[in-house]
């Protein structure tokens, strides 16, 4: 069957323009996050494990993750971090809502025993980070030892201080 | 009268040939390049005073009180303080250009040794600090220019020079021990002065006093600071408008040129 010549370049028209079509449709900023978060922990040495959970709420809608860590010697400090972070989900989530609230649970156990650290709540209402990334760490703090820009919120310690009074257990803004 | 004006016409050839002939230009004397600049070396060895010292500020402040287990807010906090006071020989040498009996360039390398107590200690609030004795090998490089202003000018101050020179000195101590993250090298000045004495010919022998001051080889915190959040070591490094290292030194110099 012979494909007349005509029909054909309407053929390569449509084609062509609905490549085009796509191209435009998969723009970078279609599947770029508009929002990012990463909540990390770290475990202190004086504990066996460390647990962290992020509650992420925006309206009605809430969202929670948890991570943990037994590491007791980790070599490397990525090894003794927990981390939980919502990078797809975070725009699904923040975008319903400019009142968004997110709070951070963090949990030592040692010898058995869990230790609960007061809630830390991000004020989700804060200009601070509208479209930025929220990265937090909550880390030992001592200066000499921590790299990188960083603002120190406040310090987190336990009520019980049955493993340790860790007082110098920092929350880490990372601007 | 033929003969005659044959004669007028022969005379007024070789006066016209006489003028026509270009003067001859004076012949100039020509200077080599080896008239004016001469090879340059000179040797010095003698003793010097050093001190350094480092530290960087704090940019959060907290500093964790252990004897009371608490934080502690403090404004005028540092941390990584390390600081050397010492005594000891010190040998310099350098080689270069002189040009017309005056100017030098030249490019020099060192060797310094002193002998004292270093000083290190974590954080500026800390009661500990490590103290340790012993010699510091520290060999400096550096490139600069020196003048003798008064040759053949004024007789007693014939051989009175002054230099200066920009200068790098690799220090020797033990911050890798401590978790200190300085730069291996150092920048600086050098600036000299002296007199030497004609012993022979090409030969002169003299004192030369010099002064020098460095910096670390990096600037800033801000500038230089790695920005990726780590919890293992912190690269920040010392403020850049304080002066690292500052040099005192007399040394018994022996000049060729």
């Amino acid at each position: 069957m012979k494909f007349p010549r005509s029909k054909f370049a309407v053929y390569c028209v449509l084609v062509s323009s609905w490549l085009a079509l796509c191209a435009t449709s998969c723009d970078e900023g279609e599947f770029e996050s508009k929002y990012a978060a990463s909540i990390c922990a770290q475990k202190p040495e004086g504990v066996d494990s460390l647990n962290i959970q992020v509650t992420y709420q925006a309206g009605d809608s809430v969202w929670a993750d948890s991570n943990s860590t037994v590491s007791k010697y980790g070599s490397f400090s990525y090894r003794n971090m927990a981390c939980v972070s919502c990078i797809w989900k975070c725009d699904s989530l923040f975008s319903l809502s400019s009142k968004n609230k997110i709070s951070v649970d963090l949990s030592f156990y040692c010898g058995g025993k869990e230790i609960a650290l007061p809630t830390y709540a991000i004020d989700g209402q804060s200009h601070r980070w509208g479209e930025d990334d929220i990265d937090y760490r909550f880390v030992e703090f001592d200066e000499r030892k921590i790299n990188g820009d960083f603002v120190v919120e406040t310090f987190l310690s336990p009520d019980d201080t049955t493993c340790g009074k860790f007082v110098n257990y920092a929350v880490l803004r990372l601007p | 009268m033929i003969r005659v004006l044959f004669l007028i016409a022969c005379l007024v050839c070789v006066t016209m040939a006489d003028t026509d002939e270009p003067a001859q230009p004076r012949k100039r004397r020509r200077h080599r390049a080896s008239e004016f600049v001469y090879p340059y070396f000179e040797i010095s060895a003698g003793a010097q005073y050093s001190k350094s010292k480092y530290k960087t500020e704090s940019i959060a402040h907290w500093y964790h009180d252990t004897d009371r287990d608490e934080m502690v807010y403090d404004k005028d906090l540092y941390y990584n303080i390390y600081s050397f006071e010492g005594y000891g020989p010190r040998f310099e040498s350098k080689v270069g250009i002189l040009l017309f009996q005056r100017g030098i360039l030249f490019i020099d390398l060192g060797l310094a040794w002193s002998f004292g107590d270093s000083y290190y200690k974590y954080y500026s609030r800390d009661k500990e600090k490590f103290k340790e004795s012993g010699g510091q090998l520290c060999p400096f490089y550096g490139f600069g220019t020196k003048v003798y202003p008064f040759v053949k000018l004024v007789p007693l101050l014939d051989g009175f020079f002054v230099g200066a020179a920009v200068s790098f000195l690799v220090p020797d101590n033990s911050w890798d021990k401590y978790d200190m993250e300085y730069s291996p090298d150092e920048v600086g000045y050098k600036f000299e002065l002296g007199n030497v004495w004609s012993v022979s010919e090409h030969y002169f022998v003299g004192i030369t006093l010099n002064t020098a001051i460095y910096w670390s080889g990096v600037g800033s915190n801000k500038e230089y600071g790695d920005d990726e959040f780590q919890v293992y070591k912190n690269s920040k490094r010392d403020p850049v408008d304080e002066v690292n290292t500052l040099q005192l030194g007399a040394a018994v110099t022996v000049v060729r040129k």
